[in-house]
């Protein structure tokens, strides 16, 4: 038979019970702007029955456990989709600001200089005798030199920065394996590997920070711990309580670029370029791959047109006043390294290109004259420099096969490469972001902390509180009541 | 079924979109301001290559447009000083008609011979005009007196020079003196040698040899032909010149025109759109902030 005072214990257990839920919805409200907090809610349960005969009293109630609403797969699909976008938007914002250099306005930029430079030889065709013509000449080659280097330059930058961008992002990816490995091992050293909600929300949202790092894979083994690899599936990150340190070491055989390693146990695997998404892998990307690809292509651009004109300059006479011998043929106009060997030919040609100085010192050294001997006023050669601007051919693939021209036209083909390039990045991005967010909302729907349910429930369980509490009041307004009457029986 | 909407992501889509808004909102802003359709070359890659394109075909159009004037005012120069010659020749076979007339005296012949004498200097010295600096009747010697002063003798060369008016065509600009005054190359001191005839010319006056002036007009006479032959097609390559000219600068209009309408900001349309965009961008922030103002907690306690 039940007695006042076990009743006393159920009014305890509401109490406890509507405490702790109150705690819980105070821990949601207190979270309501944490990154990937999910909502938790206090998991009740009735106390077991006592048994008096064979009647059943029920004891009250109890809370069995603290429970987060989350879902594991979304979760991980939005880790895929922030890498996904942070890799585009990296490659996006790397080749958008190399972009500039490939702009023209039709008096500035590349295709607008080489025009000028034929047009200038184009001018002297038309006055050969003329000295200021000459310099004209050289004047607009070093103009068109200049712009070559600038845009070059841009590009040597835009991909050192790169290249820094890794040697930085390489410790922070460490940082955040190290936290998540320590996570990890937290987590499956509970009782009930899996209950700890609080580490489990922190490793997701260090998780998601990583993979806007680095592309990653990410598993979840029977004691609930993450198994990170790369995207690639080159190297495993962390596995369980252990995080495999990554480390960049500039690499003296390719111009001190940041090489990317995965100390494994004893084994170092090498993951440069094995990595695809996430700003690290971008940024490795567009050093090794986006930005050299343009690179390439100007060297063969400029040292296709400079060996042509050179090789034209060769093939005229000079005139007679210049101070050489008149029947000559011209020297290379312009000088440089030109290696037409191996993969990539031109390889830094740019940087190495100038007007040959003896030139510079003797504008008479540009052959004007197309037959040996003739007088100052033979243009023919001179007619054919400019002409190159038609015949000019570029090595496009750079392996000495593949020949088109124009060089404007080159020109242009590269700029609309760096254009589509950037805008399909800037596509990728957007669509990526699009899905992160929509993603969000998702996961958010799911896992969110929603002010008016917590309001709901904090109502629900003051109430239950103030219940409990009046039903403790009561059972204890019956004990006075009742010592009252035994103790009125004994004096009487 | 009702979707949950938590209070921390409620406004993302929303601050998405603000963004995107206010960036093409500051795009449309910079096409105005620039007046240029392509800010960016990854606004519009394939719309920039044929910018790209275009103005690669103005300037060089605009280089063999500057070729054919220089062409152009070599000519003129050439054809200007053909007729001075033309009109000379005329005075020397009218000259040579004196020297053969019936009336003709041996004081009257000197004097005539005296001004054949003066119109062979005219000859020479014109033989021997620059144009901006070069000897326009020196062939490819441009930079030497092609005549001897006194003996007329020619150390130009017969080198013909072009220039470039299209991708294809090339037009001579010169008129070679050898051509002009000997008929080629080996014609010096010949018959057709527009020198030697005219001292020939003076000599024979001079000698009274009736017979050397006949020989001396009749080879004026076709020196004549020639200079006129020469005329008409320095005439034919200066009309040739001018089709050209106004065909390129006519092709440049049209591909300006075409540029321009990629290259050029469109300002009834981007102004239309800044409008649009800019709404978009009020009524967005309205909403924004006038969402999820309120939650339970305010109506409690």
């Amino acid at each position: 038979m039940s007695n006042l005072g076990s009743s006393l214990g159920i009014g305890l257990s509401g109490l406890q019970v509507a405490q702790a839920a109150i705690s819980v919805i105070g821990h949601n409200i207190a979270n309501v702007n944490t990154p990937d907090y999910s909502q938790e809610n206090a998991v009740l349960s009735t106390n077991p029955a006592v048994t008096y005969g064979n009647i059943q009293f029920g004891t009250g109630a109890t809370v069995t456990g603290v429970q987060a609403l989350r879902d594991q797969f979304l979760n991980l699909q939005l880790t895929q989709a922030l890498s996904s976008q942070s890799g585009a938007q990296t490659r996006y914002e790397g080749v958008e600001s190399v972009a500039s250099a490939f702009t023209d306005d039709g008096t500035t930029g590349l295709s607008s200089q080489i025009q000028g430079f034929f047009s200038s030889l184009s001018t002297l065709a038309g006055t050969p005798e003329s000295s200021s013509a000459r310099q004209a000449v050289l004047g607009q080659a070093q103009t068109m030199i200049n712009e070559f280097q600038s845009a070059y330059q841009v590009l040597t930058q835009q991909a050192a920065s790169a290249n820094q961008q890794v040697g930085s992002q390489v410790q922070e990816v460490n940082t955040l394996t190290s936290q998540i490995a320590a996570l990890n091992a937290q987590i499956s050293s509970q009782v009930d590997p899996g209950a700890d909600n609080d580490a489990i929300d922190q490793r997701q949202e260090l998780t998601d920070q990583l993979g806007q790092l680095v592309g990653i894979q990410v598993s979840t083994n029977s004691d609930n711990q993450y198994q990170i690899t790369l995207d690639s599936g080159a190297a495993t990150l962390v596995a369980g309580g252990t995080a495999y340190q990554m480390s960049a070491t500039p690499n003296a055989g390719n111009s001190n670029d940041y090489q990317v390693t995965v100390a494994t146990g004893n084994l170092n695997v090498d993951v440069t370029d094995q990595i695809q998404g996430g700003t690290l892998g971008a940024d490795m990307d567009l050093r090794d791959n986006i930005l050299p690809g343009y690179m390439n292509q100007l060297n063969y651009i400029a040292g296709s047109l400079a060996s042509q004109v050179n090789a034209q300059n060769e093939a005229g006479y000079l005139p007679p006043n210049s101070s050489a011998a008149t029947a000559a043929n011209g020297p290379a106009l312009f000088s440089g390294n030109f290696t037409a060997t191996g993969a990539p030919i031109y390889a830094n040609f740019i940087n190495t290109l100038a007007i040959n100085p003896a030139v510079t010192a003797n504008p008479d050294l540009i052959a004007t004259a197309g037959t040996a001997g003739d007088g100052a006023g033979d243009n023919a050669n001179a007619l054919l420099l400019a002409n190159l601007q038609n015949t000019g051919t570029v090595d496009v693939n750079g392996d000495g096969s593949l020949y088109t021209g124009p060089y404007t036209t080159v020109v242009a083909s590269l700029t609309n490469q760096v254009g589509t390039d950037a805008q399909n990045y800037n596509a990728i991005a957007t669509n990526q972001q699009n899905l992160a967010t929509a993603l969000q909302t998702q996961q958010s729907s799911v896992s969110g902390v929603d002010l008016d349910q917590q309001a709901a429930n904090l109502l629900s369980y003051q109430q239950a509180y103030q219940a409990a509490a009046q039903f403790i009041s009561t059972i204890s307004q019956l004990t006075n009541q009742l010592m009252a009457a035994v103790s009125t029986t004994t004096t009487t | 079924m009702t979707m949950r909407v938590p209070n921390l992501l409620n406004n993302a889509q929303a601050q998405l979109d603000l963004q995107r808004i206010k960036q093409s909102f500051a795009q449309t802003v910079q096409q105005v301001s620039s007046g240029q359709a392509i800010v960016d070359i990854a606004d519009d890659p394939s719309g920039n290559t044929q910018v790209l394109g275009y103005q690669a075909d103005i300037s060089q159009n605009g280089q063999y447009i500057s070729q054919a004037n220089t062409a152009n005012a070599y000519l003129t120069s050439t054809s200007t000083l053909l007729t001075t010659m033309g009109n000379d020749l005329n005075s020397l076979t009218q000259l040579a008609q004196e020297g053969l007339g019936s009336g003709a005296t041996t004081s009257s012949q000197d004097a005539i011979a005296t001004q054949v004498d003066a119109l062979r200097s005219d000859l020479i010295s014109l033989g021997n005009t620059q144009e901006q600096g070069r000897y326009i009747f020196a062939g490819t010697n441009t930079t030497q007196q092609p005549f001897d002063p006194t003996t007329g003798a020619y150390s130009g060369n017969d080198g013909s020079i072009s220039l470039a008016v299209s991708q294809t065509a090339t037009v001579a600009t010169n008129v070679p003196g050898d051509t002009l005054f000997f008929g080629g190359a080996g014609g010096e001191g010949g018959d057709g040698d527009l020198l030697t005839q005219a001292a020939n010319l003076a000599t024979a006056l001079q000698a009274n040899d009736t017979a050397g002036i006949q020989t001396a007009y009749n080879n004026l006479q076709a020196i004549s032909d020639r200079v006129n032959t020469i005329v008409a097609d320095v005439g034919s390559r200066q009309n040739g010149i001018q089709a050209v000219q106004s065909g390129l600068t006519a092709f440049n209009n049209t591909l300006t025109t075409q540029e321009s309408s990629i290259a050029s900001v469109d300002y009834p349309t981007a102004i239309t759109q800044l409008n649009q965009e800019s709404v978009a961008e009020q009524a967005t922030l309205s909403v924004m902030s006038k969402a999820n103002q309120k939650t339970l907690f305010d109506y409690l306690g």
